[in-house]
């Protein structure tokens, strides 16, 4: 998929350089952590790029109905995604849309793949943990 | 139905009203097309 069909690219405008959170956003690691929400909604955008209702459907369906957003909760998370880069709204609709135009397509960002994988890693940090102290019942997968 | 759908997405639009302006107008026409997606699930499935 072509890069020119985002409304933002991956430059820096010399206003994103800045500001001081610019810094932190450039390193991953460093992005204070996700909210599981915030972390799902990166988890669907991984996968593919979905307008809204994708990714609240998305969402259900990958976690098995025990996580439902809100409309609301969604939009505010995609707002403050899009503020800190790690998501993008894309300019074009896929070619196979034939939906209400009023959509609109979200894609993760180089960034935010970043941010995702890096919250991944923390996670299963977590989990080593807790698989050292015999807290998880579940095997871990292959 | 219809009655009910236009009530409903009558007292959605107006809730959505309460949000601020600019979250309104960047995404209210947006949100507005998913609340009317989960009623025609939640239609479909009864």
């Amino acid at each position: 998929m072509a890069l020119y069909d985002v409304v933002c690219d991956d430059r820096m405008s010399p206003l994103q350089e800045q500001n001081p959170l610019s810094a932190i956003q450039n390193n991953p690691e460093q992005h204070e952590p996700l909210t599981p929400a915030m972390f799902h909604v990166l988890l669907a955008l991984a996968g593919d790029d979905l307008h809204g209702y994708a990714i609240l459907k998305e969402v259900g369906l990958r976690t098995g109905g025990k996580v439902k957003l809100s409309t609301g909760t969604l939009y505010g998370i995609i707002k403050r995604l899009l503020a800190d880069g790690l998501i993008v709204e894309r300019r074009s609709r896929p070619a196979d849309a034939n939906d209400d135009e009023r959509r609109r397509y979200y894609r993760l960002t180089p960034q935010g793949r970043e941010v995702a994988a890096a919250e991944a890693e923390r996670m299963d940090e977590v989990l080593s943990i807790a698989r050292a102290r015999n807290l998880l019942k579940k095997p871990r997968p292959a | 139905m219809d009655a009910q759908d236009s009530r409903a997405a009558r007292f959605y639009r107006a809730l959505l009203r309460l949000l601020p302006f600019d979250f309104r107008g960047d995404f209210g026409p947006e949100m507005e097309t998913v609340f009317h997606e989960l009623r025609k699930e939640a239609g479909r499935h009864g």
